[in-house]
């Protein structure tokens, strides 16, 4: 049957949960593109026959076929712009760099897309004021106080406090660190937060 | 939402000097934050005189709560009257001018009203993040139509997108079309290379859901057209002070002329 591929796509996507990015599928894509080139073609010689022979029986299936592009193509779209989405949301994640596993599920186009995505979001955000503009991936959750308990996952290495002290942070060792500066470890995971 | 009613409004308010719920150190700054048109109308008067206080970014949660309700872009406002003592500062030199405040440098150091001050600072960081972020993400879900609307020319009104913002989602749209072009339409046959985002891929903001809202100035003869088709369409007043919860339709201009408030 026709469009099986382009819902296997889609498929996939449903099937994955919210926020995760399978791996691209470059080969089901290029199948949905060839089994359109495929139909397109049909229909074309199809409807030479029917200009020029007069086989008006020939009109349903040309109509038919004409369905099953648009729903292939509808489908495409809908699994690279899903995909999309989920790029997106994962540079408010985890930031400018992302992981490398993560990297190796987006294809070639995929990534520039992203760097694209990131250069634009950083212009608007440096456009915001002052002299470097506000950084509004900061600041998920209204803080609650200034300085907050965490307790190290990983080994991360040095860090630099505000007042030029610097902290070593080895894993489960527990430090009093300042909220702003402890976010962004936070969400990628290198430290804990702890709520005693 | 009209800049001049909201300067009185913020007038009226820091006079009154009343704490937000919540607050425990009630009007602490004598400053007013406003958030029309993404720039904030700050009033630092006589700061030496000024004991440390809280932003009555009173304001900004109020934009914040209304962004979040709505999936229309909320119309940014006018600029703020001529004559009026404002500071015209957007958000991260407001940041920047609290920091710099002269109490601080005066009040030693690890005394209180430092992580008072500083508290307040990650507060309204938080409130103006978010509102920006709100309204960010309203632009890369609907893309196409604000950018539609953007193109009708229309007298008398302004855009509800600031020039930066303008800027990013143009260059959001071209980002992705050039994305899909490239990696599918481009091999697809030649009578469906292009795909109409506005009509097919982008879903539209869904105008009909139900809001919450309160009623700032009496409203009469507001036409409601229910959703069944059994009933028809009626007419009701908004009394000053109700809370409704109505089809977002139906009310969109009186949000953007700043008549009720979302909640």
């Amino acid at each position: 049957m026709f469009c099986e591929k382009a819902m296997e796509l889609v498929r996939e996507l449903h099937r994955a949960p919210e926020g995760q990015l399978p791996a691209f599928n470059e080969d089901g894509l290029r199948q949905v593109l060839e089994e359109m080139k495929a139909l397109y073609e049909q229909n074309q010689s199809d409807v030479n026959e029917v200009k020029s022979g007069g086989r008006s029986d020939l009109i349903p299936t040309i109509k038919f076929r004409h369905c099953s592009l648009l729903r292939n193509r509808r489908c495409a779209v809908a699994y690279l712009y899903d995909r999309l989405l989920r790029i997106r949301a994962l540079r408010w994640e985890y930031g400018s760099v992302l992981p490398n596993a993560l990297r190796f599920h987006m294809s070639a186009e995929e990534v520039e897309w992203f760097n694209h995505y990131k250069k634009s979001l950083a212009t608007y955000m440096r456009s915001l004021g002052g002299d470097e503009g506000l950084d509004i991936t900061q600041d998920m959750k209204p803080p609650k106080s200034l300085y907050i308990e965490v307790r190290c996952l990983k080994d991360y290495g040095e860090f630099e406090v505000d007042d030029g002290t610097s902290v070593l942070l080895k894993k489960n060792s527990q430090h009093f660190l300042p909220r702003w500066k402890c976010e962004q470890l936070v969400r990628q995971g290198v430290l804990e937060h702890v709520l005693s | 939402m009209g800049g001049g009613n909201l300067v009185r409004r913020a007038r009226e308010r820091s006079r009154r000097g009343s704490a937000r719920p919540g607050e425990p150190w009630g009007r602490l700054f004598r400053g007013r934050v406003l958030l029309p048109k993404l720039r904030c109308f700050l009033t630092l008067p006589r700061l030496a005189a000024c004991p440390l206080g809280c932003a009555s970014a009173a304001l900004v949660p109020r934009y914040l709560v209304s962004e979040k309700m709505t999936e229309e872009l909320d119309h940014t406002g006018q600029d703020s009257d001529a004559d009026s003592e404002e500071v015209v500062l957007t958000p991260a030199e407001l940041i920047e001018k609290l920091e710099q405040e002269e109490n601080l440098r005066r009040a030693k150091k690890g005394d209180l009203k430092v992580s008072i001050h500083r508290m307040e600072m990650e507060r309204i960081r938080y409130v103006l993040s978010s509102y920006l972020r709100c309204r960010l993400m309203k632009i890369e879900k609907f893309f196409p139509h604000i950018l539609e609307k953007e193109k009708t020319p229309r007298e008398g009104e302004l855009s509800s997108l600031s020039p930066e913002e303008l800027i990013f989602a143009k260059q959001y749209m071209a980002n992705t079309e050039t994305y899909l072009k490239n990696v599918a339409l481009k091999h697809m046959p030649p009578n469906l290379q292009v795909v109409d985002l506005l009509r097919s891929a982008v879903p539209k903001p869904d105008l009909d859901s139900y809001v919450f809202l309160r009623v700032k100035e009496r409203q009469e003869n507001i036409l409601v057209e229910p959703e069944t088709d059994e009933q028809r369409d009626y007419v009701i007043d908004l009394e000053e002070g109700s809370q409704h919860l109505i089809r977002y339709k139906t009310i969109a201009p009186l949000v953007a002329s700043g008549a009720v408030q979302l909640i």
